[in-house]
């Protein structure tokens, strides 16, 4: 807090003409680039999708709300919805719930085969989302992968999981968890460490130990970097794009079709960037939703510490 | 009894997290005829590095490597230079519209140019910008936000002392900037560039969007031109994926030793 005061810009001494330009020179070029590289094309896709427009005819028509009329009454849109907010929970809930009892036993002094998993959780960060596809797609190769040797080894059939939907949005789920399963751990592992270690030995003093001490000493300690952590996972697996690209293609069929997937296709497989930017921006919505709530749980924590500081 | 649960769901943990690092490995030592036969083997007998020869005498490999390093490299540059003197204006002043561009910031972080896909493929059609390295180093700059994000905590813990000097002794702001705080941060915003050359290295989907020939295309995207070509070419598409992770380890390894500590998201 003292620091953060402390390094507070202060009112310009000298030269003031210099110094109320001062900033927006600094901060002018990054905000350029990102209103013409970002800003730009997010206000041109509102427009876009607000016509009739396909990939190279110029004659693109004004159509008013008729694509998101649309929206409401394509089934594959529904279904890519529903696809998306199963992989999204999917996610959340495998990786912050792993998480959370990963950095719990990390966080124990002295325990067996901590550097090993340490490192075991740090590798796929290293592999691309790209590579971490191609990687779990030929895992659930049938019948060459290594799941299906595994189940063989054990005297049970192949299975073909990418070809039916349920198994194949559990390995979209896998691949999901595998390269996120690190991250997840070291933020809530950091937040554990932040704990007070006299609150830790009051709570064993009071008897607040095992399932007790989690639940009524860490949770309420960590909730709020829990919550931020979910978050991310939540923002992350909206933006899956390359890894069900990769991976599933969307398929079989529509089975694990997600928005990002369903708005790549509409406007390069079917040359419809009106009615794609449509899909793009109800998928925006949820992006804004999400990052909406980061920003309230940031100011939230902020508030905390500013009430809370001696 | 929950100890002995709790170290077999740690080993079961493990070995979901290793092996499909096991697997990829292994199937990128064996022969072409050998990954495609059943019963499916686990370890390679013989292991061989043919898979790696044949992708390194590719001629489009060393294409798909060249371009993967300019792009990275020069997307870094931008993004690095361009952020950081941001996050130096907002660490630094107080102006109108500060905490605006601050959520601005975050916005675009967070909420990648993935959702206007097609008015970004326009844009870049209208600009020239398709299959060209340039338009991926300019599309992916846009990462810069979280360069910002990254750069101003660290820059506002930087002691105002040394710039007050500098400014007492009559040094310009851009002086300043260039000789006194960025030389003291240097370790901070290389690992940030060096974090940004790791991304840029590992993205698909720009790539994907904005090339479709093949001697501009990227690692991520040549590797993946291997999956289409004769069904799933295992063995290839492997020793592609290993050969792809070395840079990212020698990348992981120095921002080790420049310490992950310097650099921390502002609050």
């Amino acid at each position: 807090m003292f620091e953060e005061r402390n390094n507070l810009p202060r009112r310009p001494v000298a030269g003031s003409g210099v110094a109320t330009v001062g900033p927006y020179l600094w901060v002018t070029p990054a905000l350029a680039y990102l209103l013409f590289f970002w800003g730009y094309p997010a206000l041109s896709a509102v427009g876009l999708s607000l016509t009739d427009a396909s990939l190279g005819s110029e004659a693109a028509r004004f159509t008013g709300l008729d694509n998101y009329a649309r929206l409401l009454r394509d089934s594959h849109f529904w279904l890519a919805l529903k696809n998306t907010g199963v992989l999204l929970a999917g996610s959340v809930v495998l990786e912050v719930a792993l998480g959370f009892w990963v950095a719990l036993y990390l966080n124990r002094s002295s325990r067996f085969g901590k550097g090993l998993l340490t490192a075991a959780l740090l590798l796929p960060w290293l592999f691309s989302e790209l590579v971490t596809a191609l990687t779990w797609r030929w895992i659930f190769h049938e019948p060459f992968g290594l799941l299906n040797a595994l189940l063989a080894r054990l005297g049970f059939e192949g299975v073909p999981w990418l070809s039916r939907s349920g198994t194949a949005m559990a390995a979209l789920l896998a691949a999901s968890l595998w390269q996120g399963l690190g991250m997840s751990t070291l933020v809530i592992l950091a937040a554990l460490k932040g704990i007070p270690s006299r609150l830790a030995d009051l709570a064993v003093l009071e008897g607040a130990v095992g399932w007790k001490g989690i639940r009524y000493v860490t949770l309420p300690q960590i909730k709020g970097v829990l919550l931020l952590d979910a978050l991310l996972v939540a923002i992350k697996s909206l933006g899956a794009f390359t890894l069900v690209y990769a991976l599933t293609g969307g398929g079989p069929g529509y089975g694990t079709e997600v928005l990002a997937t369903y708005m790549y296709r509409l406007i390069f497989t079917f040359y419809e960037p009106g009615y794609g930017s449509a899909v793009g921006l109800s998928l925006a919505c949820l992006f804004l939703l999400l990052v909406f709530l980061v920003h309230l749980l940031q100011r939230e924590s902020r508030d905390l510490e500013a009430g809370g500081a001696p | 009894m929950r100890r002995l649960v709790s170290a077999v769901l740690l080993i079961l943990l493990a070995g979901f997290l290793l092996f499909p690092v096991f697997w990829v490995v292994s199937t990128s030592l064996k022969t072409g005829p050998e990954t495609f036969r059943l019963p499916v083997r686990w370890l390679p007998s013989p292991a061989t590095w043919q898979n790696y020869r044949e992708v390194l005498a590719d001629p489009r490999v060393h294409g798909y490597i060249g371009n993967s390093l300019v792009t990275a490299l020069a997307s870094s540059l931008l993004a690095t230079v361009l952020g950081a003197m941001a996050a130096y204006g907002i660490a630094r002043h107080r102006f109108p519209g500060r905490s605006l561009l601050l959520g601005a910031v975050l916005l675009v972080h967070l909420c990648p140019n993935l959702v206007s896909m097609a008015a970004l493929y326009r844009l870049a059609v209208n600009l020239h910008l398709l299959n060209s390295l340039v338009g991926l180093v300019l599309v992916k700059g846009a990462g810069l936000s979280l360069a910002i994000w990254l750069l101003k905590g660290y820059f506002e813990s930087l002691p105002r002392q040394y710039e007050e000097m500098a400014m007492a002794d009559g040094c310009g702001s851009l002086a300043i900037f260039f000789r006194i705080v960025l030389p003291l941060r240097l370790k901070g915003v290389l690992v940030t560039a060096l974090f940004f050359f790791a991304q840029s290295w590992k993205s698909f989907y720009i790539p994907l969007l904005l090339t479709t020939r093949v001697e501009k295309m990227t690692l991520p995207l040549g590797i993946y031109q291997f999956v289409g070509e004769h069904g799933f070419d295992a063995g290839r598409i492997c020793a592609l994926c290993m050969l792809s992770l070395i840079p990212v380890l020698f990348l992981l390894v120095a921002m080790n030793r420049l310490g992950w500590e310097n650099v921390r998201p502002a609050g």
